[in-house]
């Protein structure tokens, strides 16, 4: 039944014989081959469709069909290659070949696999997603969980990752996933990463995508509550790729190399140079820099208020003080970040693998290679992994298994201020700031003093005291290694009965090196800022040298499992049972340590005195402390204790029945041990409709009914039921050490609990020209720990505490279609929606004023009977027509008293706009084949939500520099109100009003938009000729990502991803593979 | 048999899990079990010695703003320049001080559980009344009306939380009920510390705690008691600094711990008080001699005239300023309760002996007075001259207020728009915050 089961699950291709010769004889003879080699397919299976009955081989690969008048339908399978339809009839020429083409280039059925055992995707009950090697594969790139993105349903992941100035190469971490939206309010919310059998603990960057096999996502409690306490946000199980028996060796290779963008600098909506001098002119005549220019301590100014001061000061006339203005507004000094600081970044992937098996042993051995250019100049970094898999089975009673993985990162970089980095004293850098002088030398910016004073200060006795961003360079290494250590063995006690023996070792070093040498600016300001000049003695409080930063981590991670497995059929019987039990540790220890004085050629330091107060140079201020060095030690241990059992009953194999249940304890620190082990289960039901009897037709393939409920959990190891203190270093004041209160005693302490009421079906019609699945669930998540907004009273502003309930539901849609097939032209689609909303039906903390509310969109509402992300905005009476004040409504009326706005606001007065994320997402993609050429686009969108986007303040413009371009649209003149909704100048900015304005629902837009994902244009290289010289795969192919908005309902042209940072650049990616 | 083994084999199995599941996870996380995890608690002087609400300090006369530095500021910090009736310090000093307060509850409800020796245990509780008398008195200038015996029964006090349960309810007690609860801490605090002086001055100690309780009795118009504790504060520890021995060349002569300081704390930073904007009171430098060595050491002068305060008993322009106590203090309450008691000749010997170490050698002329309130009037302003910006002049106004003699209006001059603060105002009261009145339901103060 199971390869029934298989036959039309992938039955995607029809392939039609047409009628030709006029002779008819009553029996033909049908020839199965292999389509590439030729050879006959000695296990194929040829089945009547009218009858269902198995057709009887003559021969290996060999049958003989009786045919009448009438032309029927015969399907052709075997393993491992797609099956075929075809159809005979009288006038069919006998004998007739049909040829099956091996499974590898289209979507394999991939069995479920849960981390505990593997099943086939008919017999289990819960819900699945996965993601099975063509698809893994189909994107290029560094990371592995970002190949999920747009792929799967009920995946959300949050995009704001992305900055130009990383260091390391990017990965998206299980963090930045949502699956099936939010069952935590506060602890960890991401999934649970399975790597094979055990929980991956190490860093998700160690993880070469092209050792990856599948990689299935657990959603509801009957697929996940076996991971019972750490599966409440999902799980997602990664599988390698293996060895397999009876294989023959087989080799490959791919490489490819990608290049992104250079960042899109010019996306942040920032003034122009000329406007921001505007900006500063006004400001000037305000007065503001008199106190800044009246401080002995010399705050840094930038080049346009210098002017003004000279011009001021008489030192400068009117023209030309406007031509050097003029002059200096034409610069953007984005542009050259862009010309010298940016690069574009190009990677490269290598990967070799070997593989194979006889009857007893299987083995495959893989080498990957990674090599980076990073977006920042000078810094570069590469990966290697080495991965082995072997496994041995001497006899039919025992296997041994055993795997092998070790991953070095290792990045050499040079610390460097990006984009965004520099700062003038308390403000951002202004925009027409110039990194280049006109003679090509890099130019000098005013960071933390004025630059008349850092020309002149010392008369020449102290260091240079110029920042120079081009120059400043400090390096910076970075050394990481995993190692994965996993065996395994099984003892087949009885037939189907099974005893399992696991163990894994994990270990991760992290080691980071960080030098700023004497020349970077950061060290030639401590020394000349603590440098005392008495008469002709200069004494230098700060130590010459570097500053020389070392940091270690080190995670050690045990995993030990027996279980028991019993898999075997009896009559209709067909049990799936296994329990076991699962110990498990993981260490977390780290420590830091950091020496001023450093002379990196001989390895000397100078030793400080942290306590002690040195006085400053000049007027710089009081006696203080040297800037502290960083010095930490960490050291943490958890521990688990599972039980778990799981039971798969199938009758007929029609009927599936469920059961699962683990019980976990952890370490909890102040906890009694009963408390710490906690019992969470599931049962799931399945009926196989299309193998009933009743359901004989010709239509339906596969229909499939599941429903699931039972439960998960999650814990947080921060808390206690008792009062917890952390013990901290060195208190400079009083020279001891310390202590926080970090946890109140909190006797209520629970798990949180998720409850999960899942339905679905699966269908298949049309011999596969329409397959997909629908489910609908109910989450309920009970006890959540959340950010408690505490009464201040008791000594805590917020805590984490047991305290909401929320309740979500959703739908998750997967429909493929195959919409055209022909000898050369296929075309797929696989449409995936995905629509979640969870909403905060209880909440104990206390409940805060209407208006604290208001906020980033993507920010959680902690508000009972609220969706968990609602956008709420100030309603919006426009601009006052006389001042172009906004106006807003409190009581009834039109009202510009933002403080009390702010303050006695009720929930009648807001604006709710809606869900702050997307209520419904997913993904159309357009598979298309034309020989060997393939094309696949993917595009994905996400609506139904809405955003708030920035506006313009005039405090944070006026205090940080932080000018949003609305500037431009500001209000100016009376009537201005019709034309604009930015308020008008005010000098004192006031922030109450700048935080109604951009709190206000004028500053909300709708999120909609449509993304063009992804592009993937591959060809087959694969001839005849190639494949008499034993050559079994050749592929190249280009990629791209990261293409932009196609569609978006905001009419700003915002990309509703990336409001406040710069969107990630176009990738684009050039592959081969080639396998012997 | 095999039963048996089964449940032997789940005996071990749940005695070992037991084990390994007692581990601690982080180990730098404890539950509070011996002496030295309660003295790390109060040791922890970035919560308990230096985050303290500058915002009565703010709203005092003691400085100006010219209007350049004042837009400069956040329009929430230019509202507490001005006396706005919604003025406020966002929470942080109710959050503040009601920590200290948690800390404090949460030692002494620790010490007798935890092993060790009687006495290690009172100074720990000693300690721990101290901080928690502190905090209550210095909410109680904030957010509580000035205390008036007459009224002090109904007027509403401070939520007083005295164990460190989260989930008790907070209520506001009376205003006098407020003052019994900080009295009572101050005075069971003095009578655990031992005699011998002090650790570190960022340490409660016994001269503090009956300083504390000087403080408390003074405004209080409990002269008496003020008196009986200023001298029991003074004969554990008198040292005053003498001026003439400080280094006036030095950018702050005062030095952080210096020999008066006898209890260390201070003032978050405050935008309002920072050292670049914030100018003296003309009025107040008025007050000081010229051979006064405070018109120096205390001050110096901007290249535009103004004049910039550099007393901080920190030893810094660049922190928060120093709001904890100093000998001198204990003096000054002497002297003011020996006049107010009409003991003048004493109040006179006090101030005589008090102000040579202020003055240049030999420089000081001692003060005799016709009359009590000619008397009162000199310590007053003395009070000003020696605690300027320590926090106690907002105190001070909010007492003086209730006396005919020394009430005053004082006034925000900002370009042509005078803003006024009249005695006994509202608006000597600030408002708790907004969230914990949502969450408490507790009465809010009129401002």
């Amino acid at each position: 039944m199971q390869r029934y089961f298989r036959h039309t699950a992938l039955a995607f291709l029809v392939f039609l014989y047409g009628p030709t010769f006029a002779q008819q004889p009553e029996t033909i003879r049908i020839v199965i081959k292999d389509g590439t080699s030729g050879e006959l397919l000695a296990k194929a299976t040829v089945t009547d469709l009218s009858t269902r009955a198995t057709v009887l081989p003559t021969g290996d690969g060999d049958f003989l069909i009786h045919v009448g008048d009438t032309i029927r339908k015969f399907q052709v399978t075997h393993i491992g290659y797609d099956s075929k339809t075809v159809r005979f009839g009288g006038d069919t020429p006998s004998p007739t070949t049909v040829i099956l083409v091996p499974t590898s280039n289209i979507i394999e059925e991939v069995p479920v696999s849960t981390g505990y055992e593997t099943l086939p995707r008919e017999r289990v009950t819960g819900s699945f997603e996965i993601l099975d090697s063509t698809l893994i594969h189909r994107s290029a790139g560094y990371d592995i969980l970002s190949r999920l993105e747009g792929m799967t349903a009920s995946v959300l992941f949050s995009k704001n990752n992305y900055d130009p100035n990383q260091y390391t190469p990017r990965s998206v971490t299980a963090n930045q996933m949502r699956v099936r939206g939010e069952s935590s309010l506060f602890t960890e919310a991401n999934p649970l990463i399975i790597l094979d059998n055990f929980p991956y603990d190490g860093d998700i960057s160690s993880i070469n995508p092209n050792d990856v096999e599948s990689i299935t996502l657990l959603k509801d409690a009957a697929a996940a509550s076996i991971w019972g306490a750490q599966a409440g946000n999902g799980v997602v199980v990664i599988t390698t790729k293996q060895g397999r028996f009876n294989e023959p060796l087989r080799i490959s290779f791919s490489a490819n190399a990608g290049t992104y963008d250079k960042p899109d600098l010019f996306h942040l909506p920032i003034l122009s140079g000329a406007e921001f001098i505007e900006m500063e002119r006004i400001l000037f005549d305000q007065g503001h820099y008199n106190s800044v220019e009246n401080n002995i301590r010399r705050p840094a100014l930038s080049p346009a208020v210098e002017l003004f001061i000279q011009h001021r000061d008489g030192l400068l006339d009117d023209l030309q003080l406007q031509q050097q203005l003029i002059a200096m507004g034409e610069h953007d000094v984005r542009q050259d970040f862009l010309d010298h600081v940016y690069r574009q970044p190009v990677q490269q992937q290598y990967t070799f693998s070997l593989g194979g098996g006889r009857d007893n042993f299987n083995f495959r051995t893989s080498l990957g290679y990674d090599h980076q250019l990073q977006g920042l100049q000078g810094n570069r970094d590469h990966r290697l992994s080495l991965r082995n898999e072997m496994a041995f089975r001497p006899n039919d009673k025992l296997a041994f298994q055993a795997s092998f993985q070790y991953t070095q990162r290792q990045a050499k970089t040079q610390e460097r201020d990006g984009y965004g980095q520099i700062n003038m004293g308390n403000f951002d850098l202004y925009p027409y700031a110039r990194l280049l002088n006109d003679d090509g030398t890099p130019a000098s910016i005013p960071r933390d003093y004025r630059l008349g004073f850092v020309d002149t200060a010392g008369a020449g006795r102290l260091l240079d005291w110029h920042y120079r961003p081009l120059e400043d360079v400090a390096d910076r290494a970075l050394r990481n290694q995993d190692v994965i250590l996993q065996g395994g063995i099984t003892y087949a006690i009885l037939r189907g009965l099974n005893l399992g023996l696991k163990y894994q070792y994990q270990t991760g070093k992290g080691d980071l090196r960080a030098v700023s040498g004497m020349e970077t600016y950061h060290i030639r300001n401590s020394i000349n800022r603590f440098t005392e000049i008495n008469g002709d003695h200069l004494t230098y409080h700060f130590p010459f040298g570097g500053e020389y930063m070392i940091s270690n981590d080190h995670q050690q991670t045990h995993n030990g499992r027996v279980q028991l497995d019993f898999n075997r059929g009896i009559g209709n019987h067909e049990f799936n049972i296994l329990g076991g039990f699962d110990v498990r540790q993981r260490n977390i220890n780290n420590h830091r340590q950091a020496v001023y004085g450093f002379d990196q050629d001989i390895l000397i330091f100078t030793p400080v005195d942290p306590t002690e107060y040195y006085p400053l140079y000049g007027d710089l201020g009081s006696a203080t402390l040297l800037p502290v060095l960083p010095k930490a030690f960490g050291d943490i241990t958890n521990r688990y204790v599972s039980a778990f059992g799981n039971i798969g009953y199938t009758f007929l194999d029609r009927y599936m029945l469920s059961a699962s249940a683990r019980k976990d304890g952890s370490n909890l620190l102040g906890v009694e041990t009963n408390h710490r082990w906690e019992p969470l289960w599931s049962v799931g039901a399945a009926w196989n409709i299309h193998k009933e009897p009743f359901f004989s037709q010709n239509i339906i393939d596969i229909l499939k009914v599941r429903l699931t409920y039972g439960y998960s959990g999650n814990i947080d190891h921060s808390r206690s039921a008792h009062t917890i203190i952390t013990h901290r270093p060195l208190e400079l004041l009083a020279g001891r050490s310390f202590a926080d209160v970090s946890n109140p005693p909190d006797p209520s302490l629970r798990w949180e609990k998720v409850s999960t009421l899942n339905t679905g079906v699966d269908f298949q019609v049309l011999q596969g020209r329409i397959s997909g699945a629908i489910e609908a669930y109910w989450k309920e998540s009970t006890d959540l720990f959340g950010v408690t907004p505490m009464d201040w009273t008791t000594g805590f502003r917020s805590l984490t505490t047991n305290s909401a309930n929320t309740r979500g539901h959703g739908v998750d849609l997967t429909l493929r279609t195959l919409n055209m097939e022909s000898n050369v032209f296929r075309w797929n689609t696989t449409f995936v929606y995905s629509h979640n909303q969870t909403t905060l039906i209880e909440y104990l903390g206390a409940e805060r004023t209407a208006s604290s509310y208001i906020g980033a969109s993507t920010s959680k509402t902690i508000l009972a009977d609220y969706p968990l992300y609602s956008v709420f905005s100030y309603r919006w009476e426009g601009l006052d027509p006389v001042n172009g004040d906004p106006l807003g409504w409190l009581e009834g009326e039109t009202s510009n008293d933002y403080n009390a706005i702010r303050r006695n606001s009720t929930f009648d007065d807001l604006v709710l706009h809606g869900s702050g994320i997307p209520l419904h997402f997913g993904s159309l993609r357009n598979d298309f084949g034309y020989g060997n050429l393939s094309l696949s686009i993917n595009f994905t969108y996400r609506l139904g939500y809405f955003f708030r986007r920035e506006g313009l303040r005039y405090s944070s413009s006026f205090s940080n520099y932080r000018a949003h371009s609305e500037w431009q649209q500001r209000w100016v003149n009376p009537g201005d109100e019709q034309f604009t909704n930015v308020p008008s100048l005010t000098y004192p900015a006031s922030s109450n009003r700048d935080d109604f304005y951009t709190n206000s629902e004028i500053t909300v837009e709708k999120g909609d938009h449509v993304r063009l994902q992804d592009i993937r244009l591959g060809y087959d290289l694969l001839t005849s000729r190639l494949q008499k010289h034993r050559i079994r795969g050749l592929k190249v192919f280009i990629y791209a990502s990261n293409l932009g908005v196609v569609w978006r309902a905001n009419k700003k042209g915002i990309d509703p991803d990336h409001i406040r940072n710069i969107p990630p650049p176009r990738y684009y990616n050039l592959g081969l593979s080639f396998t012997l | 048999m095999k039963a048996r083994l089964l449940l032997m084999i789940t005996a071990v199995l749940s005695v070992s899990c037991g084990e390994f599941l007692a581990l601690k996870p982080d180990k730098k996380m404890v539950v509070p079990s011996t002496l030295q995890d309660l003295q790390a608690l109060l040791n922890n002087t970035g919560f308990l010695n230096q985050s303290e609400e500058a915002i009565g300090e703010m709203s005092s006369d003691n400085y100006f703003l010219e209007i350049s530095g004042l837009n400069l500021l956040p329009e929430s910090t230019r509202m507490i320049y001005t006396w706005h009736k919604d003025a406020s310090s966002g929470g942080s000093g109710w959050s503040s001080y009601y920590r200290i307060i948690l800390y404090a509850n949460q030692v002494l409800e620790a010490v007798d559980e935890v092993e060790g020796a009687i006495i290690e245990k009172d100074i720990l509780k000693g300690k721990a009344l101290f901080f928690r008398a502190n905090a209550y008195y210095m909410l109680a200038q904030l957010f509580a009306v000035a205390y008036d015996p007459t009224n002090a029964d109904e007027q509403p006090g401070l939520p007083l939380r005295l164990s460190p349960g989260i989930s008790q309810r907070s209520v506001r007690a009376t205003l006098t009920q407020t003052y019994d609860q900080i009295v009572d801490d101050f005075t069971e605090s003095a009578a655990l510390l031992p005699e011998r002086i002090f650790e570190i001055v960022s340490q409660p100690n016994k001269a503090a705690a009956y300083l504390g309780l000087a403080r408390t009795h003074l405004l209080m118009e409990q002269y008496d008691e003020a008196l009986r504790a200023a001298e029991s504060s003074l004969a554990i520890y008198d040292t005053v600094l003498d001026y003439n021995t400080l280094n006036l060349h030095d950018t702050n002569p005062l030095k952080l711990m210096n020999e008066e300081t006898i209890y260390f704390s201070r003032y978050n930073s405050a935008l309002l008080l920072d050292n670049s904007i914030c100018n003296v009171d003309t009025v107040l430098y008025g007050l000081y001699d010229d051979n006064d060595i405070r018109k120096k050491a205390l001050f110096a002068d901007r290249p535009n005239g103004t004049i910039r305060f550099r007393g901080n008993y920190n030893g810094t322009d660049s922190q928060g300023i120093f709001n904890g106590m100093t000998t001198a203090e204990a003096m000054l309450i002497k002297m003011e309760c020996l006049v107010r008691l009409n003991r003048i000749r004493e109040g006179e010997q006090a101030i005589n002996d008090f102000l040579r170490k202020r003055y240049d050698v030999g420089e000081f002329q001692s003060v005799s007075f016709g009359n009590s309130l000619q008397a009162l009037s000199y310590i007053i302003d003395e009070r000003r001259k020696e605690l300027l910006f320590r926090g106690s002049r907002w105190t001070d106004l909010r007492r003086l207020n209730r006396d005919g003699n020394f009430r005053k209006p004082i006034f925000r001059n900002i370009n042509s728009e005078t803003h006024e603060l009249s005695p006994n105002d509202n608006r000597y009261v600030f408002r708790i915050p907004d969230d914990v009145i949502m969450a408490t339901g507790m009465q809010q103060n009129e401002r």
